[in-house]
């Protein structure tokens, strides 16, 4: 479920670890595919591309952690690839959190985690270290 | 937990590196699959008043294309795998990137990991590990 629309920008003070910023619900289907095909190239069998799955993990970010301050910057990313055999168009679930914040050196670094669910199985769980800019 | 497990003697010594030919068209159709309109990425006149003086590619971009990378090295299903990679400096739009790794400590099942441009310079490192 989404949270209710926020005008404001999520910044550094506002985020608070543990906050759950709500789940969005999708499929990947045959035209997703083809699009990253277009950039990556083609794609064997029916399984999503694994790379997809990377793309779907930040695309979820970027939906439910918003509006976000202009400049941040990704630093680093974990990644932990579960279960990555996901047929095409599986229903899939996407769900981001705030995972915890921290000043280093006079800047904010924020990491929120992100994990990918189809059929009640993880499939995918991701860590986005960020620089927070304001 | 699903994922499929390997012994030691089993682990590629290698991740063959994959490469990216990149332009702007290419960084379009990026965006609008991630849905990222970062006008670094997208738009010259900005990026150009930005201390990179010019567009740079999505960070992501060369991570989805290492994961590709391993993916193909260990075949599909892709065995249960951690990633913990940073993101050193981006690489300008037009860049050829390719993404590769090499088994650095074979009895952990670690591999060391990068993103590079066809220059040699580094813009991800870090490490991929059953």
């Amino acid at each position: 479920m989404r949270p209710a629309a926020r005008e404001k920008a999520w910044t550094y003070d506002a985020l608070r670890p543990g906050h759950e910023f709500g789940e969005t619900h999708f499929r990947i289907d045959a035209g997703r595919v083809a699009r990253w095909a277009e950039i990556y190239g083609g794609t064997e069998g029916d399984a999503v591309p694994p790379g997809l799955l990377v793309v779907e993990m930040m695309k979820a970010y970027l939906d439910l952690v918003h509006p976000r301050p202009p400049g941040n910057i990704h630093a680093g990313q974990r990644l932990r690839c579960l279960d990555m055999d996901v047929p095409a168009d599986a229903a899939l679930t996407a769900s981001v959190r705030c995972l915890d914040k921290t000043l280093r050196k006079g800047r904010g670094w924020v990491t929120f985690d992100v994990v990918l669910r189809s059929r009640e199985r993880d499939v995918l769980q991701g860590e986005i270290v960020t620089i927070w800019a304001a | 937990m699903g994922g499929v497990t390997m012994k030691t003697a089993q682990l590629p010594r290698t991740i063959p590196a994959l490469s990216l030919e990149t332009d702007a068209a290419l960084t379009w159709r990026y965006a609008e699959l991630t849905a990222d309109f970062n006008p670094i990425h997208i738009d010259p006149e900005f990026a150009a008043g930005t201390g990179f003086g010019g567009p740079i590619l999505h960070g992501t971009m060369g991570l989805n294309l290492l994961v590709e990378a391993v993916a193909a090295a260990f075949g599909r299903p892709m065995p249960a795998l951690r990633f913990d990679i940073r993101f050193i400096r981006p690489a300008p739009v037009g860049a050829i990137i390719r993404a590769g790794g090499e088994l650095s400590d074979p009895v952990n099942g670690v591999y060391s990991v990068f993103v590079e441009t066809a220059d040699g310079q580094r813009t991800v490192e870090g490490t991929c590990s059953l």
